[in-house]
């Protein structure tokens, strides 16, 4: 550039060289500085004329502790041209980095006249070079520590460059992966491959990053967890071009991480069986107690029903088999909702009981194999269920259990217990509940049966023994009473009779005890009643009629005996006259204006010995007079509640003093009974015998 | 041979045993089994009811059945010191004569 003489030209030129972005900065070919732009300026610190005639040598030194450095100084120090980058000093001593080009300018003679250089700040680039050396560097030392493998994938060569960490993550030698997609692929773990191809397939779509933890088998067969991060590569137009990403072996963790997972998992599993034990033993106790307190089949299976649900079921149904067999089975439900129980009642109602259906309670009953069926709804095509898909169908029941009532080969019933969909589903555990709980339901069963026919044997045989009525004597009130031990499982040994004798006005008066309970007592009672009626219809007296007894109790070659009290009464003479005869019998009460006293003299029991002694007592009544025949049971409750004579014939004197008839006497005796020990906890029966005599005005 | 029931014992002696605590229907049966061999010897067989605090017609069936045990090997049965509920009963059933005991002079 040279001066012209044109000011306007010379002043757009200097304009234009002051406007242009680079510092221009134009020397003579020896290196003294000609023109100094106004960027030159800024960039160097140096004013135009401060510097223009000077060396540029000498004004862009290179910063004195690079001096004797190679590099850049070198450019300068070889020949004239300044080309490249440098450090430069500025004019207050900041060190900058500049790169300059340099153009020479030729004179007319071919040689250079002049030479212009254009310099710019490189300083911020070759930070950003420096910084992205240094951090690759960097992600190099972390890749190496974390153990990192990287790739590359090229889409358009379909090539996966990996390096030998990878390889190694891959359990592959150096340079084992041939860039195959396909064998990328073989190499992760089969379960695994669907989903990692999912994800970078939709990392590709939406050109996004992603992070996938898989497995991957290696050679040797052992299985390795991954974790790959990876991104896309875009191009300019922004089209993906492949992806890369790094990969680190994060097995130890996923392994511990599942580990931990397997326990919470065991643990929680744990509890909730032990819950459901809980549960089960739970049910299995509510159910001994139903059992339990259940004295009649009907009672146990309301008890059970209502027990069952929703313990075990939100529907349980009972059947049970009638003792012979050839009616329908008793049936008692319950429903945790009341409304679907009554539903269910109609139902039951309408539909006949076919005890040759193919399944369900029928075909439980008559094989005693178990039906179960965890899930209806599975089973809804495979044509069985057919009773079991009634029940899902009306009552919205979906899992059903169904076992027979059973005990040493014998079937009772069967009990059925269902769940809706929403409650539960059974499972072996629940059959194998039910199965227990109908072992116990029939032995159950076993008990009430046998207890209820023992009772009914008990009750038949006792009052088979005594009279159905007694006669009708003048002037003389008669009460009777007969309380059984209050186990009622066994028929008492006591008994008492009344009847007329031959002679008329004359009747006798029996109340006996024949020591023992049971079948052989009763026989032996029997026994005892026909030959007292015998003897004394024979004409006996009273002392030959116990003696009549007692050979026959001898001679039946029964190992038992019997006391007896023996009475008989004169109404047609008067006073009337009473005897007693006494063979080993608690002795009778005797009351007279209020004063009670045994009447009679002990003799020898019955069937113990050849030969007895008895005697007979013989009084004459008066009107009012009451008598009172016993047995033990009255007074032998366990101490401290059993009654000596005193105490006996005081209890009697107190109930007889007000009066009235032999039953009133006699409901005063059992108030006394009952509140020394109720009959029902009483261990042995209890006879009496109340005579009274009516006074001329009734009963005293 | 000492036996123990809740509310029965039943100890041997020499001659016999000695029998306390109560004798019903529900410890009748062991006292029968613990009466069952008779000591051995001819002389009297004595049990020591001294200490039997209650008794029923159950009980009185064990010592029947002993005393004619002993009948037929021509040996007799003495209760030792009757308390008075045992007394009672054996007179009620006029069996004092058969156990050895001084009989009521209103027995005959």
């Amino acid at each position: 550039v040279t001066s012209s003489g044109d000011d306007s030209a010379l002043l757009d030129q200097r304009a234009v060289l002051d406007a242009l972005d680079g510092a221009v900065v134009v020397t003579s070919p020896d290196g003294l500085i000609l023109l100094w732009n106004r960027t030159a300026e800024l960039l160097y610190g140096w004013l135009e004329h401060e510097v223009v005639g000077r060396s540029i040598l000498d004004v862009l030194a290179p910063p004195a502790e690079l001096a004797t450095n190679h590099g850049d100084v070198d450019l300068v120090a070889d020949d004239m041209s300044m080309d490249g980058d440098r450090l430069v000093q500025r004019r207050d001593g900041a060190t900058i980095r500049v790169r300059t080009r340099t153009t020479p300018i030729v004179g007319p003679d071919g040689c250079s006249i002049a030479i212009v250089g254009l310099s710019e700040d490189i300083g911020d680039l070759h930070i950003a070079d420096q910084q992205s050396h240094d951090l690759f560097e960097q992600f190099g030392y972390a890749r190496e520590a974390a153990g990192l493998g990287t790739w590359r994938w090229d889409m358009a060569t379909g090539h996966t460059t990996w390096d030998e960490r990878l390889e190694s993550l891959f359990g592959l030698p150096n340079g084992g992966f041939d860039g195959s997609f396909d064998m990328s692929v073989s190499l992760l773990y089969p379960d695994d491959r669907e989903q990692v191809l999912a994800i970078v397939a939709d990392a590709i779509e939406t050109k996004s990053r992603y992070r996938v933890d898989h497995r991957v088998v290696w050679p040797d067969g052992s299985v390795h967890w991954l974790s790959g991060v990876g991104g896309v590569t875009l191009d300019g137009s922004g089209a993906v071009t492949g992806t890369v990403g790094c990969t680190m072996d994060v097995t130890d963790r996923i392994e511990k991480e599942l580990i931990r997972q397997r326990l919470a998992e065991a643990t929680l599993r744990a509890s909730e069986i032990e819950e459901v034990q809980r549960d089960r033993l739970a049910f299995l106790a509510l159910t001994n107690e139903a059992l339990n307190a259940s004295s009649t089949i009907r009672e146990m299976m309301e008890n059970v029903t209502r027990q069952a649900v929703p313990h075990l079921g939100d529907w349980c149904a009972i059947h049970v088999v009638t003792p012979d067999g050839r009616s329908s089975p008793e049936v008692e439900f319950a429903h945790v909702d009341p409304e679907l129980e009554a539903r269910a009642r109609r139902v039951f109602e309408q539909l006949p009981y076919d005890p040759d259906a193919q399944d369900g309670v029928p075909a439980v009953i008559r094989t005693g194999v178990s039906e179960y069926h965890p899930d209806l709804s599975d089973e809804a095509t495979s044509g069985s269920a057919t009773e079991a898909r009634v029940l899902a169908s009306h009552f919205d029941l979906h899992s059903v259990i169904t076992v027979a009532i059973k005990r040493s080969g014998r079937i009772f019933g069967a009990v059925q217990f269902s769940a809706s969909a929403s409650s539960r589903r059974y499972t072996t555990e629940d059959l194998t509940l039910a199965e227990a709980v109908a072992g116990r339901i029939a032995s159950s069963i076993e008990n009430i049966r046998l207890h209820e026919r023992e009772r009914q044997i008990a009750h038949t045989l006792q009052y088979s023994l005594l009279p159905t009525s007694l006669p009708d004597i003048a002037d003389i009130d008669i009460a009777v009473r007969y309380w059984p031990n209050g186990a009622l499982v066994e028929a008492g040994g006591d008994f008492y009779d009344v009847f007329e004798l031959e002679h008329d006005g004359q009747c006798a008066v029996v109340l006996g005890d024949v020591c023992g309970t049971g079948p052989e007592a009763a026989a032996l009672t029997g026994l005892a009643r026909h030959t007292i009626r015998d003897s004394a219809w024979h004409g006996d007296e009273p002392e030959q009629v116990l003696t009549a007894l007692n050979r026959a109790v001898r001679r039946s070659g029964n190992e038992t005996f019997l006391t007896c009290l023996y009475g008989t009464l004169d109404t047609e003479s008067r006073p009337q006259t009473l005897t007693v005869t006494c063979g080993g019998h608690p002795l009778p009460v005797h009351i007279r204006s209020n004063r009670a006293v045994a009447l009679g003299v002990p003799g020898t029991l019955l069937g113990a010995l050849d030969d007895i002694a008895v005697v007979t007592t013989s009084i004459a009544l008066a009107p009012g007079d009451v008598v009172v025949f016993h047995t033990d049971g009255a007074t032998d409750a366990p101490p401290p509640h059993d009654l000596d004579e005193t105490e006996w014939t005081q209890l009697v004197g107190e109930a007889a003093r007000p009066g009235g008839t032999a039953e009133e006497i006699s409901d005063r005796i059992e108030r006394a009974l009952e509140a020394i020990v109720p009959f029902k906890s009483r261990a042995d029966d209890i006879a009496l015998v109340v005579l009274a005599v009516r006074s001329d005005d009734g009963y005293r | 041979m000492r036996m123990e029931r809740e509310r029965l014992v039943v100890a041997t002696s020499d001659n016999g045993w000695t029998v306390a605590g109560e004798i019903d229907a529900s410890t009748a049966p062991a006292l029968d089994d613990a009466l069952c061999t008779l000591p051995a010897g001819n002389g009297a067989v004595v049990v020591d009811v001294s200490d039997v605090t209650f008794i029923d017609s159950s009980g009185l069936r064990v010592l029947i059945s002993l005393a004619s045990r002993a009948d037929d090997t021509g040996r007799s049965v003495i209760l030792e010191q009757p308390s008075p509920t045992v007394k009672r009963l054996l007179e009620i059933t006029g069996l004092t004569q058969m156990f050895g005991l001084a009989s009521d002079p209103a027995d005959t």
